[in-house]
């Protein structure tokens, strides 16, 4: 020990003006300095013998902390904000420590190679190894906590998660290694592949709420315990695969979903937490699990949702249009298939389903200016051909049935699609049988095609009574008037206006919780009913 | 073989394509039929009436004189769109947005719902639960926007590509139609060597391109028709990023409302007369109407599947 620490400072000696010149400034003559560092120790590294491994471990241990100067400038070069990291001393006991680790790993090679990697002392190396990983990330972890916070939150967050999604690996990986008292580097796919899946959306969301690092770290260790568990039962249940091939079998299928849930977890999952903001103050500045409850314990923002006239006239409005779309909207579709289905020229039938298919593919924006055209009260052509002046699109009840209409207009020939699907359905030995006893054309729809559409109407039935209470944007809101707008609009009209024009967020955002739970219970008992009179229901 | 191929069709079918029929179901075959011609005026001519208008000059608009053919023929209309910058620009902004969009999608949708059809996979059923639940409750407009708002989204590109880029619905068909893969094909795969990932790229994608076609066609109509996004997310601020549809919005609101305050001969007060709106419309609806013919055979699976198994 004594001559390596001799050594060491006789290299560190030789080193210092070349190390003062980097301060200078020189950095081509720093890199070549450390170039040669490195290449020194790698060629000690190659020699025979445990004196030679020690030697060059303390060579690659000086190396890297020598390197340490480097970290200053890379932060800076990165983020030229930062505050002056003033502990050099910090990044140095970091490079340190990362290069102890290194150097362990590198003998753990060496082991496994030898074949002794399985042995005590191999498992010692690897434990030591993992410790100083781990001390050298929360280091980091602290220390760029400081450094960074004059920089863009983006940037820091980004680095920080890094850090402790570095650690959660770390973490993984030993309790696998503890707990199967087995080579932790074997779940290091699996533990990568939970990190992942676990911070990709905090480490998104973080700029929303602070917090939620803080809130994940509990939870990363109990996932930590829940595959402590895991790992420990021999079999994976269900599959009959042992936990290790398991994973190696599946980890991929695990990797493909990520991004998918990353998706449904931020722009799905994550704006229901801003549902409390119902029942809070209104302030959208910070997350509304902060705020405080709104008056009447909570509940201020429906109760003036309700006494408020404009919005009873959009509840009104929606289910209004709702149960007209629903009464005349949903038997057009299937009157039109059955038409299709009784039209006997094939070449015929088909270009008239792509004639009949074109509204389907025109946006509201389109289908409105054209219609406002057409329909124009004065001097509009429909008018014109029928030789009246009907106010259609600037009065209460006209605006209504043109907005049914035009619904009809644009899907009905779409929704004829899975009807005519579940009349190919329908077995043709029944016409033939209702032919021989004599049935015609529309004894035969009544009682063979009708019956064999049911199940396909039902579903579809049930589909829409679970949006009696959803409205679609684009169509009112293209359609609207601005004469009209107070008299015919829905809810999603309202929600636009109060919500994101009128910026009352808490009573915008009530008004929605409303609309979604209606839905809800709607499908709910729907799908409840159709299932007690022994029909399929969509669940 | 040659016994399946010469198996007779079902008798009922053969009655129902008109082989043995009466006079009286003849007779009622037409009227169908003309019914239906009825039905296809009924869809087409409001295409004609722009066509028409587009295509005309814009004082035989401004009298009302054109229903579905032409006067005064000339094509400016066409040329102010194809000079006019932000016409072009955002044609092509929309366009490249559809692109992104739907490839965006698309990989989304294979991700999300090829893993789901290995019936073993730990938690599979808790993670398609997880993403139909969202189909059923949704967290409501402004909660939605208020995100996009913390994560400084509003007013950018990523407000039109991020908050709707997978679909529920067509994950749903996508793995309908993996599950409809035979398990053999798979599991030969498996014998030769072949992990998951390598077995969705030589087996599954191969055999699932019609629906693969057809979802890109839904998610590319969905884009290139988006309207209700760039209404709620794109302010004054986002202009550059003003889809089509948003474009023409605002294009027929000023006119209209400048048509309302002003006489009819000032047309031109806007700058854009009814011609060019017709144009635009025509340039906005003509991409997908040359697209969607060809993948017609397909939609059939792909929207029954999603109704039934929704």
């Amino acid at each position: 020990m004594v001559i390596v620490r001799s050594l060491s400072n006789a290299v560190s000696l030789l080193s210092a003006p070349l190390s003062n010149a980097w301060q200078a400034a020189e950095p081509y003559l720093f890199v070549a300095y450390l170039a040669t560092l490195l290449a020194i120790g790698l060629w000690v590294w190659r020699q025979e013998g445990r004196g030679a491994r020690v030697l060059a471990a303390a060579v690659f241990v000086f190396l890297l902390g020598e390197a340490y100067r480097l970290i200053p400038h890379i932060i800076w070069a990165i983020a030229p904000r930062a505050q002056q990291p003033d502990a050099l001393g910090t990044a140095r006991l970091v490079c340190y420590l990362t290069t102890a680790g290194f150097f362990l790993l590198l003998e753990l090679y060496r082991q496994q190679r030898v074949g002794r990697a399985e042995t005590a002392k191999g498992r010692r190396i690897e434990n030591l190894m993992f410790v100083l990983f781990g001390v050298a990330a929360a280091v980091c972890f602290v220390r760029f906590n400081e450094w960074m916070s004059g920089e863009s939150p983006w940037f820091w967050l980004l680095l920080r998660n890094f850090l402790l999604a570095t650690m959660g690996v770390l973490t993984i990986c030993l309790w696998a290694k503890t707990a199967k008292n087995d080579r932790a580097f074997r779940h290091l796919p699996l533990a990568l592949c939970l990190v992942i899946l676990f911070y990709l959306p905090a480490v998104c969301l973080e700029p929303l709420v602070p917090e939620i690092t803080v809130l994940m770290i509990p939870r990363t260790m109990a996932m930590i315990w829940v595959m402590v568990i895991l790992s420990r039962s021999a079999v994976i249940r269900g599959t009959g695969y042992s936990f290790r091939t398991y994973i190696k079998r599946y980890w991929t299928l695990y990797m493909l979903l990520v991004l998918p849930i990353a998706f449904f977890a931020i722009f799905r999952y994550f704006p229901m937490s801003y549902i409390s903001l119902a029942f809070k103050v209104d302030n959208t500045l910070v997350h509304p699990w902060t705020l405080e409850l709104a008056d009447n314990g909570g509940m201020q923002w429906f109760l003036q949702a309700f006494s408020n006239q404009s919005f009873r006239n959009a509840l009104a409005n929606t289910i209004l249009l709702n149960l007209l779309d629903l009464v005349i909207g949903m038997p057009m579709p299937i009157i039109m298939a059955l038409l299709l289905n009784e039209l006997a020229f094939p070449r015929y039938k088909r270009l008239t389903q792509t004639v009949l298919y074109l509204p389907h593919f025109l946006s509201w924006v389109i289908i409105s200016t054209i219609a406002l055209q057409l329909f124009a009260d004065n001097n509009g052509w429909i008018n014109r051909l029928l030789g009246t002046t009907i106010p259609f699109l600037s009065q209460e009840n006209p605006w209504r049935a043109m907005y049914i209409f035009l619904g009809i207009w644009k899907e009905c020939g779409w929704n004829t699609i899975i009807y005519l699907a579940a009349l190919t359905g329908i077995n043709a030995e029944l016409y033939e049988a209702a032919e021989v006893d004599g049935a015609g054309r529309w004894k035969k729809i009544w009682h063979v095609t009708l019956p064999g559409i049911r199940p396909t109407i039902i579903v579809l039935l049930i589909m829409n009574l679970g949006r009696i209470l959803g409205s679609e944007f684009d169509r009112p809101f293209t359609l609207m008037r601005d004469m009209l707008q107070s008299k015919v609009q829905p809810i999603s009209l309202f929600v636009y206006y109060n919500g994101i024009k009128g910026d009352q967020h808490s009573l915008s955002t009530a008004v929605g919780l409303f609309q979604s739970v209606v839905c809800v219970i709607f499908l709910v008992a729907s799908n409840t009913l159709s299932k007690k009179f022994g029909e399929r229901g969509i669940w | 073989m040659s016994i399946m191929k010469e198996a007779p069709l079902p008798v009922g079918r053969k009655i129902r394509d008109g082989m043995i029929k009466s006079t009286s179901t003849k007779i009622g075959d037409w009227i169908i039929a003309i019914i239906c011609f009825i039905l296809m005026l009924i869809c087409i001519i409001p295409m004609i009436y722009v066509l028409a208008n587009s295509l005309s000059s814009p004082e035989a608009l401004v009298y009302n004189r054109v229903f579905l053919w032409p006067e005064g023929w000339n094509i400016d209309a066409y040329k102010t769109v194809l000079t006019g910058e932000k016409y072009l620009w955002s044609l092509g902004w929309t366009a490249i947005l559809t692109v992104i969009c739907t490839l965006l999608s698309i990989t989304l949708t294979i991700c999300a719902s090829y893993p789901l059809i290995y019936t073993n996979l730990k938690g599979g059923k808790a993670i398609s639960l997880f993403m139909i639940f969202t189909m059923y409750f949704s967290a409501g407009t402004i909660p939605g926007y208020l995100v996009l708002k913390g994560l400084n989204m509003l007013d950018t590109p990523y407000a039109l590509i991020l908050p709707n880029c997978i679909s529920v619905f067509n994950v749903i068909i996508m793995r309908s139609f993996f599950f409809g893969v035979p398990d053999s094909l798979r599991e030969a795969a498996e014998i030769d060597g072949a992990g998951p990932i390598r077995v969705l790229l030589k087996v599954y994608l191969p055999l699932s391109l019609p629906v693969i076609a057809t979802l890109s066609l839904f998610y590319a109509v969905g884009r290139w028709n988006g309207f209700s996004d760039a209404q709620l997310y794109l302010s004054d601020k986002g202009k550059q990023y003003y889809p089509i549809q948003k474009l023409l919005y605002d294009l027929i609101q000023n006119s209209t409302n400048t048509s309302e305050n002003l006489s009819a001969g000032d047309y031109n007060e806007n700058g854009v007369s009814q011609t060019v709106q017709m144009a635009t419309v025509m340039f906005a609806t003509v991409p997908i109407l040359l697209v969607y013919p060809w993948l017609q055979r397909y939609f059939v699976a792909g929207v029954t599947i999603g109704a039934v198994k929704g």
